[in-house]
C-alpha cells in the first residue's frame, strides 16, 4: 500500500475508501499526522485494517489509532463495530485444556455403544460422540479432534453418584452440574452431576463377512423385474458402488445406519416400487425432529431425503370393539431412490402393506453384533413402542411396554414369528417379555380378518431398567429422554427398596437377639423407613418385598426435577454418594471434542485481557525521593513478573471459576478490593454474561497458577509522578494533584486470556466453512454473534476479561501492601486511590449513532481504550461531567498520559481512543541495536529504578523501539477524540 | 530444512522450510525453542504424545505448537525430540525432552496470521507469527 492510496481529510485524519478493494465492507478511517503515517507505511498495520474492513455485518468504518502497528490479523490499535445481532465476533480482533479420565472408563457413542477410553487410540479420529448442546438442551453429535493419555497430573479420585454411576477421573476433570462445568475436585457428596442413565452396550468389532454382494444384489433386481436389459440395472449397481454399499459387509460404516433405517421401516415406514415403472420410494412418518434425524442419516449414506412435508389427516378406523374418528398432523420424508428402496428390500425390509404378506426379523441380524442388533430394536420400538409411563391411575409404578402389530389372519403366524424373533434378540439384552398375545379385530373389505398382536415386555424393575438402558429408543427423541428419566427412577426406587429390606430384615434379626420394640424402632426408623413399616416388619410380615412407601416421589415429580435444565437430551441429574481419592498407576486419557459444548459421556457422566490501571496517592516525590529504590525493590517482590511466573495466589477450579464469572467482585469478596476500586473500573471490574464453562479447561490451568502476575512482554507496573497538568479540574476529580507519585499497572488475562483466543480462533476456523464466510486472513475467523459458536466465544472472552480485571485488582492490592511496607511512619498518607481500570483488548455490545440512527453494535477494540465522553453510561458519577478517564501508557521510560473521551469519540471512533505509544521497530531489531544492561543504565542515569527480570527482554522495550508518545496523543488530541489532563513522568519500572 | 527469523513490528515471525510435513512441524518446534530462548536440562527426560486431527496442514501446526507453549508454561517442559506419524489430516507425535532450564521469553500463542503451508523450490514453507 502507498500512501497515495489513502484520502486526506486532515492533518490528522486519513481514509481508505471501500473502493480501494473490493471484498471491503466499509472504509479504513486512520487518525494519524503524515509523519505517524509514514512509519508504518512498511508494516501490514494499514493492509490489516483494510482486511478487517472485510468482515461480515461490519457499520461505518474500521477505525486506526495513531499508535497502530502491525498485529496477527487485526491491527494493534483498530477498532471495528459489526452490528447486533447479524454480524460477527472475531477472536482474533479481540485479542488471545488436562484433565483425565480413567483408562476403562467407558465412553458412549452416538451408536449407542460404549469403548473404554483408552482404547481408542487408533479408532478416535473416525468416533462421534453424543454431547450435550446446552443452548438446546438436546444432543448433539460431535467428533473429537484431539485424543491423549498421560501419567495423571493430578490426584484421581472415583465417584460414586446414589443410582450408581462410578467413574474414575483426575481431580481437575470437569463435569456437568446445574452451575455449569465444575472440576470434580470442587464437588462434594450430595451435589447433582449430569448421568446417562442410557449406557448402550460394549462395542464389539463386526464380523468382516460380506451381507450383500453384487451377484446376490443383481439377482434381486432381477427379481424386481430390473433385468439386465438397458440401464436401470447397472445405474442401480453403479449407485451403489460408488456410495460404498457394494458389497456390503457387517464392517461396513454404512450398515449402522442402515440397521436404524431399517428398524423403522418395519414400524412407521413404507417401502414400495411403482407397479408400472418398476422405480422405488421410501417414506418415513414421525415427528419433524426425529425426521430430521432421519434425513441425516439417509444423507449420511449419499442419498437425498426429500424436505419434511406436512398434512391433517382425517382418520376413522373401524375395529371390532369400535370406532375411532381422530385428526392428526402428519410429517413425512421421502427417497425416490430405487437404489436404496432396492438395497433396503434386499436386507429385508418389507415391500408394500406389511399387514397382507409375510416377512420376519431379517436373518443376517442374527450374526450382527449386539450393538447393531440394538440400533435396529432401538429404532423399531422407536416407531412402534409405547412411551414409558406410569400405570392407568397410578403414580409410581410404570406400565410395561408394549408394542402391536395387526396382520391378516392368513399372515398370523409369520407376525407371531416376526414378534417372537425381536423377543428372542430382547433376550440378548437380558430384557424378557410374555408371551405374545393376539386379539381378533375386525373383518376388512378384502373379506380378511385382522389379528392384533402384541409383545409386552416385562414390568419387572430391574427388567425395564436393562430395555431402557441398554436398547432405548432411536429416532424417537421424546421416548428416548422419557426412557431415560424412567429408567433412573427404577433405580432410584430399587435402591430404596433395597435398603427398606434391609431395615426390615435388622429389624427381625434385632427382634430376635431380644432387643425391645422400642429400642429397635429408635435404632432404625428415619427417612428410609418409618415405626410403622418397622412395626409391620416385626410382627405382620410381607407377602412381597417392601415398597418404596408414599414419601417417595412420584414419577411425574421425579422427571420434572430430574430433567430439569436438560431438556430431551436424555440426561438426568443424579447426586454423589461419593468421592474418594484412589492410588492410581497406569496412564489417564482426555478427549478435545469438536463442538462449542466441549463435552462428551464417560461412565455414564457428562464431563467435559489486556488492560492498564492507574492509582493515585498523595505522596508527593520530594518525600518518597529517598525510598525509591527500596520501593522499587518493594514492589518487585510483591508483585510477580517474569516468563510464566506464578501469580500471589493459586486458587481451585471451583475458584477460578468464581473468578471468571464475577471479576474484581471476586476480588473484593476476598478482601482484595474496596467498593471504590470497584466502581472506578470499566463495568465495575465484572462484565455480565461471562460464563467459566465456555473457557477451555486448558486456558484455566493456565490461569489457575497467574492469578495476580504481570507476566512478561510489554507487561509492567510503573511508578510515575503527575509531572504536569493540563485539565485542573478533572485531575482534581481523579485525585491526581502535581509532584505526587502514581502507579500505573499494565497487564491482561495472562496464558488464560491467550489460551481462550486460541481455542476460539481455532474452533471458528470450521465455524467460517459453516457459516459460508470468506476472510482474506484465517486469523480474522468470526461466527455470527447469535450462533452457538459466537454467543460460547463472548461469553468465554468475557470470562476471560473478568480474569484480567480481578488479576490487575490483585496487582493493585499488593501494589498497596509495598506502598505501606515502605512509606509507612514515613509519609502522612501513603494511600493509593483507584483513579481507573480500563480494558485494551475487548469486544463489547454497546450503542452508537451510525448516520442518524441508533445501533447496537459489538465494538472490537484490539489494542485500543473505550474512551466514552462526558454523559455516557457505565461511567461512575463522578466522571460523567469530565468523561471516562484514558490512560495510555508510554514506552519504558517515557511519558504515559492520563486522557479523557470526548462527545467526538463518541461520534467519529465509536468511543474509543489509543491505548500506547505503539511500535516501530521489531524486537529483534531492539535486541540487535540496544543492550539490556545499557539501557539499564541510562534509564537509572535518567533517575528512573528498574527492577527487570531479563536484560533482553528490557532491551525489546526500550523507548527507541516505539513512536513519541506525545507525538501519539497530541495526534488524539487535535483530532478530538480524547483531551489532555495530565502527563506522568516514569520513576521506577518493574518488568518481567 | 531450516528456519529464519523475519521482522514483525510488535511481534515473532519465522519462515520455516522443509522436505515434508513432519520435518516443517519439527523445524517450526526447533525454531520456537530458539527464539523464545528454551534451553532444556539433561534428565529427566519425559515423553507426552499428542494425537490430533485437523483439516488441513496449517490446523495441524498450530494444534502441534500450541501443545509446546502449553507445556512450556505449565509444567516447565521442552521438547527436542519429536517422532511424527502423519497421514492426511491425522497427526500422531510422541514429543520427548526434558524440564527447561532456562526461558528467556514467553511465547503466548501461536497465531494464524496469514498462515499458509506453500510448496517451494525447498519444499514446504510457512511463516508463523508468534504473539509473546
Amino acid at each position: 500500500m502507498n500512501i497515495h492510496d489513502l484520502v486526506k481529510i486532515s492533518d490528522h485524519e486519513w481514509e481508505i475508501p471501500q473502493s480501494f478493494r473490493k471484498d471491503m465492507r466499509g472504509p479504513v478511517r486512520i487518525f494519524a499526522t503524515r509523519e505517524l503515517l509514514e512509519q508504518v507505511m512498511d508494516d501490514k498495520s494499514l493492509e490489516q485494517a483494510v482486511n478487517a474492513a472485510t468482515l461480515p455485518g461490519l457499520v461505518g468504518a474500521v477505525t486506526v489509532m495513531p499508535d497502530m502497528h502491525q498485529g496477527y490479523g487485526f491491527p494493534i490499535g483498530g477498532v471495528a463495530a459489526t452490528e447486533f445481532p447479524q454480524g460477527v465476533v472475531s477472536p482474533g480482533a479481540i485479542g488471545y485444556d488436562i484433565n483425565c479420565l480413567g483408562g476403562d472408563t467407558p465412553i458412549l457413542h452416538s451408536l449407542g455403544y460404549t469403548r473404554p477410553i483408552q482404547e481408542m487410540a487408533g479408532s478416535w479420529q473416525a468416533a462421534e460422540l453424543p454431547c450435550l448442546n446446552v443452548a438446546t438442551e438436546h444432543l448433539d453429535s460431535a467428533c473429537p479432534v484431539r485424543w491423549f493419555g498421560q501419567r495423571p497430573q493430578a490426584p484421581v479420585v472415583r465417584i460414586t453418584t446414589e443410582s450408581g454411576h462410578t467413574i474414575t477421573a483426575t481431580i481437575d476433570h470437569p463435569f456437568w452440574t446445574p452451575d455449569g462445568m465444575l472440576a470434580c475436585g470442587s464437588l462434594r457428596a450430595g451435589e447433582q452431576v449430569a448421568v446417562s442413565p442410557f449406557t448402550g452396550v460394549e462395542y464389539e468389532t463386526p464380523p468382516d463377512m460380506t451381507l450383500v454382494n453384487e451377484a446376490d444384489f443383481s439377482d434381486y433386481l432381477v427379481s424386481l423385474g430390473k433385468t439386465q436389459r438397458g440401464n436401470a440395472h447397472g445405474q442401480i449397481l453403479n449407485a451403489l458402488r460408488k456410495r460404498g454399499l457394494l458389497p456390503l459387509a457387517y464392517s461396513s460404516e454404512a450398515l449402522p445406519y442402515l440397521c436404524k433405517l431399517i428398524g423403522y421401516i418395519f414400524g412407521d415406514g413404507n417401502l414400495r416400487f411403482d407397479r408400472r415403472t418398476r422405480k422405488g420410494m421410501v417414506s418415513f412418518y414421525g415427528q419433524p425432529e426425529d425426521l430430521e434425524a432421519i434425513r441425516s442419516d439417509i444423507a449420511r449414506l449419499g442419498f437425498k431425503p426429500s424436505r419434511i412435508w406436512s398434512r391433517e389427516r382425517s382418520h376413522r378406523i373401524q375395529t371390532t370393539y369400535n370406532e375411532y374418528e381422530f385428526t392428526r398432523r402428519e410429517h413425512w420424508i421421502a427417497v425416490n431412490s430405487t437404489a436404496f428402496a432396492a438395497l433396503l428390500a434386499c436386507l429385508g425390509a418389507p415391500v408394500g402393506n406389511k399387514a397382507g404378506q409375510d416377512y420376519g426379523v431379517p436373518d443376517w441380524l442374527a450374526r450382527a453384533p449386539l450393538w447393531q442388533k440394538r440400533l435396529f430394536l432401538a429404532a423399531f420400538f422407536g416407531a412402534e413402542m409405547s412411551t414409558p409411563q406410569t400405570q392407568s391411575g397410578l403414580s409410581y409404578n410404570l406400565a410395561a411396554p408394549s408394542l402391536s402389530m395387526n396382520k391378516r389372519e392368513n399372515y398370523e403366524a409369520s407376525g407371531r414369528a416376526f414378534l417372537e424373533g425381536l423377543a428372542a434378540h430382547l433376550g440378548e439384552f437380558g430384557v424378557q417379555t410374555l408371551p405374545i398375545g393376539s386379539r381378533r379385530e375386525q373383518v376388512n373389505a378384502d373379506g380378511l380378518r385382522s389379528i392384533r398382536l402384541r409383545l409386552v415386555v416385562s414390568a419387572e424393575p430391574e427388567n425395564l431398567i436393562r430395555l431402557w438402558s441398554r436398547v432405548g429408543f432411536e429416532y424417537n427423541r421424546k421416548r428416548r429422554s422419557q426412557a431415560a428419566v424412567a429408567a433412573h427412577y427404577l433405580a432410584a426406587k430399587q435402591k430404596l427398596v433395597a435398603e427398606r429390606q434391609e431395615v426390615a430384615e435388622q429389624a427381625v434379626a434385632m427382634k430376635l437377639a431380644g432387643v425391645s420394640k422400642t429400642a429397635i424402632i429408635q435404632s432404625l426408623s428415619g427417612t428410609t423407613a418409618n415405626a410403622r413399616f418397622i412395626e409391620r416388619s416385626l410382627y405382620e410380615g410381607r407377602e412381597t418385598g417392601p415398597r418404596v412407601g408414599q414419601n417417595f416421589t412420584t414419577f411425574d415429580e421425579f422427571s420434572r426435577a430430574a430433567a430439569d435444565g436438560l431438556g430431551q437430551s436424555g440426561l438426568v441429574w443424579d447426586r454423589i454418594a461419593g468421592i474418594q481419592p484412589i492410588p492410581y498407576d497406569g496412564l489417564v486419557y482426555d478427549f478435545t471434542m469438536d463442538h462449542p459444548d466441549h463435552n462428551f459421556v464417560a461412565g455414564g457422566f457428562v464431563v467435559s485481557n489486556c488492560g492498564v490501571r492507574l492509582l493515585a496517592s498523595g505522596i508527593e516525590l520530594e518525600a518518597a525521593e529517598p525510598h525509591l529504590e527500596t520501593l522499587a525493590t518493594a514492589l518487585d517482590r510483591n508483585c510477580p513478573s517474569g516468563v510464566g511466573r506464578d501469580g500471589m495466589v493459586k486458587v481451585s477450579a471451583a475458584e477460578l471459576d468464581k473468578v471468571l464469572r464475577d471479576g474484581s467482585a471476586w476480588a473484593k469478596k476476598n478482601g482484595y478490593a474496596t467498593e471504590a476500586d470497584l466502581a472506578r473500573t470499566e463495568e465495575s471490574g465484572r462484565v455480565e454474561g461471562a460464563d467459566p464453562a465456555k473457557v477451555s479447561h486448558r486456558a484455566k490451568e493456565r490461569g489457575r497458577s497467574q492469578l495476580g502476575s504481570l507476566g512478561a512482554g510489554n507487561h509492567f507496573m510503573e511508578v510515575e509522578v503527575v509531572d504536569e497538568i493540563y485539565d485542573a479540574q478533572a485531575a482534581a476529580v481523579m485525585g491526581l494533584r502535581e509532584g505526587c507519585l502514581t502507579v500505573q499497572i499494565h497487564c491482561g488475562s495472562r496464558g488464560l486470556g491467550h489460551q481462550v483466543c486460541t481455542d476460539y480462533v481455532q474452533d471458528f476456523q470450521g465455524a467460517v466453512r459453516r457459516y459460508g464466510i470468506v476472510l482474506p486472513d484465517r486469523e480474522l475467523v468470526c461466527a455470527p454473534m447469535e450462533s452457538p459458536e459466537g454467543e460460547a466465544y463472548l461469553a468465554a472472552m468475557r470470562a476471560a476479561a473478568n480474569f484480567a480485571f480481578a488479576n490487575r485488582q490483585l496487582l493493585a492490592h499488593a501494589a498497596r501492601r509495598a506502598f505501606e511496607q515502605v512509606f509507612a511512619g514515613k509519609v502522612g498518607n501513603f494511600h493509593l486511590r483507584q483513579v481507573y481500570d480500563i480494558a485494551h483488548n475487548m469486544g463489547k455490545l454497546e450503542t452508537h449513532e451510525i448516520e442518524g440512527r441508533q445501533v447496537k453494535v459489538c465494538v472490537h477494540r484490539k489494542g485500543a481504550t473505550r474512551a466514552f465522553g462526558p454523559g455516557s453510561p457505565g461511567l461512575p458519577p463522578e466522571y460523567r461531567a469530565i468523561g471516562q478517564p484514558v490512560i495510555i501508557p508510554g514506552s519504558m521510560g517515557t511519558a504515559s498520559w492520563v486522557l479523557v473521551g470526548t462527545e467526538a469519540s463518541m461520534r467519529r471512533s465509536f468511543g474509543s481512543s489509543c491505548h500506547g505509544a505503539g511500535r516501530v521497530m521489531s524486537r529483534s531489531q531492539a535486541k540487535r541495536e540496544i543492550r539490556g544492561d545499557q539501557l539499564k543504565v541510562q534509564l537509572e542515569r535518567s533517575g528512573i529504578k528498574v527492577r527487570a527480570g531479563s536484560m533482553p527482554g528490557l532491551a525489546e522495550e526500550a523507548p527507541g523501539a516505539y513512536k513519541d508518545v506525545n507525538q501519539v496523543v497530541q495526534t488524539v488530541s487535535e483530532a478530538g477524540i480524547a483531551r489532555k489532563v495530565a502527563r506522568l513522568r516514569p520513576v521506577a519500572v518493574i518488568k518481567g | 530444512m531450516g528456519f529464519e527469523e523475519i521482522p514483525h513490528t510488535a511481534d515473532w515471525a519465522l519462515r520455516v522450510w522443509a522436505g515434508d510435513l513432519p520435518g516443517l512441524l519439527a523445524e517450526s518446534a526447533r525454531g520456537m525453542n530458539w527464539l523464545a530462548g528454551a534451553e532444556l536440562s539433561g534428565t529427566p527426560r519425559e515423553t507426552r504424545i499428542l494425537e490430533v486431527e485437523s483439516a488441513d496442514a496449517e490446523s495441524l501446526l498450530v494444534a502441534f505448537l500450541s501443545e509446546l507453549v502449553y507445556y512450556a508454561e505449565q509444567e516447565n517442559l521442552g521438547f527436542d525430540e519429536f517422532e511424527f506419524e502423519v497421514e492426511s489430516s491425522m497427526l500422531k507425535v510422541e514429543m520427548r525432552g526434558a524440564p527447561l532450564k532456562s526461558l528467556k521469553k514467553a511465547i503466548k500463542a501461536v497465531t494464524w496470521h496469514n498462515l499458509e503451508v506453500k510448496e517451494t523450490g525447498r519444499g514446504l514453507e510457512v511463516e508463523i507469527v508468534f504473539d509473546v
